[in-house]
């Protein structure tokens, strides 16, 4: 996630040396067209490279990226095709050579003939186990079922990226091999930057609504009582300039009440009270949204995930559910993949949304994660301190 | 003699502190033992849990968790699967057995007629038989068969387990084999729920330590091949600068520079630090003389008698000055000057905060300093110093006629702290007892805000259980010199690079003893020194604890002030750090160039794609592809070690196949952590390059 940081903190500076540049050019007076020419070049050049690092413009050099490698990923692997009509192919073979080998012998013993066949079996078994494996279902005669389709090919390209690397269709080609490695490499880093922005930005915008929305009365309460304490700290403060005696200094003069003089308590008091006002205008960052928010957060939208797809594909709800954290997880067994079971239908459809779905889910785990860490944190810190152990923060 | 003095006057003070700190706890414990047994056991045993907790968030602790975890993570798989798959064995094995039988008929009934019909008839009668078995056979692999017969072995054996486990924990997950019952799901979803928290810590935390010995292993090896010149001319401009700043004393360091091997290093710290000339000479005059009582210099007398007391000194009367002068004037400069400092630091934690620039608390700044990289740090040092020096240069006459009282105020301060703080410190004892990263941040803060700064007799209080529990981690902190070592190193190039502007500051004579004292302290290994007024020590230590968070350590520093008494085994080992201390300011390698940790990747994936392209009888390309697959946490699994039906599978090579997994993510982890900041400088670079151009 490190790459998120230095994103942030190069646009900042972009940004800034952009504006600085502007506010230099506004009092320099240019001397000729060209230069100006230049100028404004190669602020369109920055602006760009601004705009690229932006959330906006990494949600689509993601997307980008994932199209492009689904038109790289079907073009260079189209032709590795027809492996379904390889299983009839393999049974014909095979009784072929069951009845060749039966008609070698010449004498008919059931043990000597079985052994053979029996391997003969084994080897039919293991290639259905194998063709299965690919996606094979059973249906014999299905020529618009191509396994790189358009879809296909960006869910690959977005498992890819996202490090789920599900499996159920996988390169075949060596040129294919390569380039999911090329597009590995500079895929994941920039999925995880854009995750980690998406994330820090949707966990913006949550503590936004959890404290407008959410905890509307409990702030209101909040308010309320803190505006009474300010205007008894201005009585108090109109009253006598001993301020100490509020209930809010006292607190943090407490280690030293007697050793403490006046003046410096003067000098106290005004912090204070700018603090108060700065708790009147309530700051949404602050807020740290309990543990059990996000989780149930995130199970909803698991449970969510795993009604849609079980839905869809006829799973059962449990099967659905263990998709749906696999897939979140990154883990990606890939053994439940939706668009492969016999019955499913508009498998493309299907796959885009769950490529959809992939990429929503990731960016809703960053977003708990980046919720959850500060508190995390604090729990594990507390729970440390409790304990008497160290808590190395090198940890976290 | 003034130092001399500044050392003496405290002295019994410090022994009154440390013998009521002693005697609180001996208080403290005492009722608990003698009044009752079964509650001794009681806290005995809760000792030992915190104890066990405490070594499993270790390193070596969190390495035998992960192992245990993915044992366990076998053995749960390997009962909740191997009968659904011995069954699925079983039953196949009967369907073929049947399927064969009816073949066998097929052949039997095809015999007698004529050749052509023959071979139609079996065609069509076999097709049907076998397609029959082929729904089966899909069907059953939808439920978990593989292909394997009942004589092969089991793929859920404990190794084929242990393999599911690490791909699941590292979310690499290939989906060779899969769970197919329902409580193996359950199991699988509950066992990554935890796991994979787990191995993030894992990897994060053995990746640090690996990059850390990475990069002292690489710096040793460039410094022994290449950078022998480099650093002798180096040496030779820091020399010339030195002569120039400091003049007559450095001249015996250089004499020594050639003779002893100890003395040697020492001097070589000399010269490549030019802001701490002066203190480093008494560091190097320290460690000769205070094992061996020989005297090269006239300060090690005084240096030798009290130091404890001195450090003491530091710790409780330096913030007395300031306070007291802060408290008893209000518009001394002093406080005002220290308000500047406080401000000019925060500023220039502003500027190189990494992070959010959005909310600068100034009680969140330090929390937040932690996590980025040195150069705000030592900035931080550099001011501080700055700072210190500034307010200990005017208070330093005063100080030392007022000492006594100082001294009196202080502990009355104490007495009634105790009072009021006895909770407080009740807890903050157990905070501070290893929780160094903590005690810093509260440090960072309390300096903000100069109301606490009576705080400091409190903290003194704090740091005094550290001391329990310490004899016995010496060896430990011996046993790590290398990792403090290299930080250490570090820290002191960045030193150096600053040290030209720090030296304008140093003129004064005052100034220079005080960084004298402040510097001496913190070569005798000084963590928790005041809360107030910052002397550097404080955050030199804190920052190399930063960087290589070793409890042990931190353990033993806290008895170095306490305990004037151990001296032997202190000057013992004060010695000793104070020479790897030094010995670190040779080379200048302060990390791995971009290229070596690049380069460390592909080198190992190569080395498991010949591996795996042995064993396995793959290609090479796919034996690499398939390491990069698993290495970036992709998995597809259409190449998995062990699962291919040619092949049978081999517990070593799953095994091995795990080992390799771990042991690449952890490497990856590490190359990751070196990377980290030089990427983001480079990139930084290019960033404002692009805005300047």
């Amino acid at each position: 996630m490190f790459f998120f940081r230095f994103g942030r903190k190069q646009r900042r500076d972009e940004l800034l040396q952009a504006q600085q540049k502007r506010a230099s050019a506004r009092f320099s007076t240019p001397d000729n067209i060209q230069m100006e020419r230049l100028e404004r070049c190669k602020n369109c050049c920055k602006s760009f490279t601004t705009f690229i690092f932006s959330r906006v413009g990494l949600c689509l050099l993601v997307v980008a990226y994932a199209f492009g490698g689904g038109v790289i990923f079907q073009f260079l692997e189209a032709t590795e095709e027809d492996n379904v009509n390889k299983v009839q192919q393999h049974l014909n073979a095979t009784v072929e050579k069951l009845f060749e080998h039966s008609m070698n012998l010449t004498v008919y013993h059931q043990p000597n003939w079985t052994a053979v066949a029996r391997e003969i079996l084994e080897e039919y078994q293991k290639d259905i186990v194998r063709q299965t494996k690919r996606g094979y279902q059973g249906e014999r005669l299905s020529d618009d079922a191509k396994q790189w389709n358009f879809p296909e090919a960006i869910l690959y390209a977005i498992t890819v990226i996202t490090t789920i690397g599900y499996g159920h269709i996988t390169c075949k080609t060596n040129y294919g091999k390569i380039m999911t490695m090329i597009y590995a490499i500079f895929g994941i880093p920039l999925m995880l930057l854009c995750l980690a922005n998406i994330g820090s930005t949707m966990a913006d915008a949550f503590r936004f609504i959890y404290c407008n929305i959410c905890c509307s009365y409990c702030h209101m309460v909040k308010k309320r009582r803190n505006l009474r304490a300010l205007q008894s700290v201005e009585r108090s403060h109109a009253a006598s300039s001993s301020i100490p005696q509020s209930s809010t200094t006292t607190t943090l003069c407490s280690h030293n009440p007697q050793a403490t003089t006046n003046s410096l308590e003067q000098q106290q008091s005004t912090p204070n009270l700018v603090e108060f006002v700065d708790n009147l205008s309530f700051d949404y960052r602050k807020v740290t949204i309990p543990i059990s928010v996000t989780l149930s957060l995130l199970s909803s939208y698991l449970i969510l995930g795993a009604l849609l797809f079980s839905e869809w594909e006829k799973w059962k709800f449990l099967d659905g559910a263990y998709f749906c954290f696999v897939t979140l997880a990154t883990i990606g067994l890939g053994d439940l993949v939706p668009g492969k079971s016999i019955e499913s239908t508009q498998v493309e459809g299907k796959l885009i949304i769950c490529a959809l779905y992939v990429l929503l889910g990731l960016s809703l785990m960053a977003m708990c994660f980046n919720l959850m860490q500060e508190e995390v944190r604090a729990k594990f810190r507390r729970l440390g301190n409790k304990l008497g152990i160290i808590d190395d923060p090198n940890y976290w | 003699m003034r130092p001399g003095q500044v050392v003496v006057l405290p002295r019994g003070a410090a022994l009154a502190l440390a013998r009521s700190n002693s005697m609180r706890r001996r208080q403290a414990k005492d009722p608990t033992s003698t009044r009752d047994k079964r509650l001794c056991t009681k806290e005995n045993c809760l000792t030992c849990c915190k104890k066990f907790t405490a070594f499993m968030f270790s390193r070596v602790g969190l390495f035998l968790v992960m192992i245990g975890y993915v044992a366990l993570g076998g053995l749960l798989f390997q009962a909740l699967e191997a009968g659904n798959e011995h069954d699925m064995r079983r039953i196949m094995h009967d369907e073929l057995t049947i399927t064969l039988e009816k073949l066998w008929k097929g052949i039997l009934d095809a015999n007698p007629l004529p050749d052509k019909e023959k071979r139609r008839n079996f065609s069509i009668y076999a097709t049907n038989e076998l397609q029959l078995f082929e729904n089966t056979v899909t069907r059953q692999v939808e439920k978990g068969f593989d292909g394997r017969t009942t004589n092969s072995e089991h793929d859920w054996n404990f190794f084929g387990a242990v393999l599911y486990a690490v791909t699941l924990i590292s979310t690499i997950g290939y989906g060779h084999i899969t769970t197919k019952t329902t409580q193996g799901k359950i199991a699988t979803v509950l066992y990554s729920a935890f796991g994979v928290p787990l191995m993030m810590l894992f990897v994060a935390n053995i990746g640090s330590t690996m990059a850390k010995l990475f990069a002292f292993v690489f710096s040793r090896i460039t410094m022994v091949f290449c950078c022998r010149m480099t650093n002798k001319k180096k040496r030779a401009l820091a020399l010339k600068n030195r002569q120039k700043l400091m003049g007559k004393n450095n001249h015996s360091a250089i004499a020594i520079d050639e003779k002893l091997p100890i003395s040697a290093i020492n001097a070589k710290s000399n010269l490549k630090q030019i802001k701490d000339d002066n203190v480093k000479q008494m560091n190097s005059s320290m460690t000769e003389s205070l094992p061996n009582f020989t005297t090269d210099n006239n300060y090690s007398n005084e240096l030798r008698q009290l130091p404890a007391d001195m450090r003491l000194n530091i710790l409780t009367g330096m913030p007395n000055k300031s306070k007291t002068n802060s408290l008893t004037s209000s518009t001394n400069s002093i406080g005002e000057k220290s308000k500047d400092a406080i401000f000019r630091i925060n500023e220039l934690i502003r500027q190189n905060s990494v992070q959010d620039i959005e909310d600068t608390n100034v009680d969140d700044v330090p929390e937040r300093r932690r996590s980025i990289d040195v150069n705000p740090i030592q900035y931080y040092i550099n001011e501080t110093n700055k700072l210190t020096s500034n307010l200990d240069d005017p208070a330093h006459d005063q100080s030392i006629v007022s000492i006594e009282q100082d001294e009196k105020n202080m502990k009355q301060v104490a007495t009634v702290e105790d009072v009021v703080n006895e909770e407080n410190t009740k807890e903050s004892k157990k905070k501070s007892k290893k929780n160094l990263k903590r005690s810093k941040s509260e440090s960072t803060h309390d300096r903000n805000s100069t109301k606490k700064a009576i705080n400091n007799v409190s903290s003194t209080d704090e740091n005094t259980p550290s001391t329990t529990t310490t004899t016995t981690t010496t060896t430990a902190a011996a046993a790590k010199p290398s990792r403090r070592r290299f930080f250490s190193r570090k820290n002191n190039k960045l030193k150096k690079q600053v040290s030209t502007e720090d030296d304008t500051n140093q003129n004064s004579l005052n100034q220079q003893t005080n960084e004298k004292l402040s510097h001496r302290s913190k070569s005798l290994k000084e963590p928790h020194s005041t809360r107030s007024s910052p002397p550097p020590p404080d955050y030199e230590q804190s920052t190399i604890n930063d960087i290589t968070p070793i409890p042990t350590t931190i353990k033993w520093k806290g008895e170095h002030e306490f305990y004037p008494m151990n001296t032997a085994l202190d000057l013992a080992n004060g010695d000793f750090n104070d020479e790897d201390y030094d010995e670190d300011d040779d080379d200048d390698e302060e990390s791995v160039p971009l290229l070596v940790t690049v380069f460390v990747i592909p080198l190992y994936l190569t080395l498991g794609a010949i591996l795996f392209s042995i064993w396995e009888r793959w290609s090479f390309l796919n034996a690499f592809y398939f390491c990069f697959i698993t290495l970036t946490t992709i998995g597809f699994g259409d190449f998995v070690p062990g699962s291919s039906l040619k092949v049978e599978a081999e517990k070593e090579k799953l095994i091995s196949a795990a080992v390799y997994i771990l042991f690449g993510l952890v490497l990856i982890a590490m190359c990751v952590n070196l990377m980290k900041e030089q990427l983001s400088q480079k990139v930084k670079r290019v960033a404002s390059k692009l805005g300047s151009f």
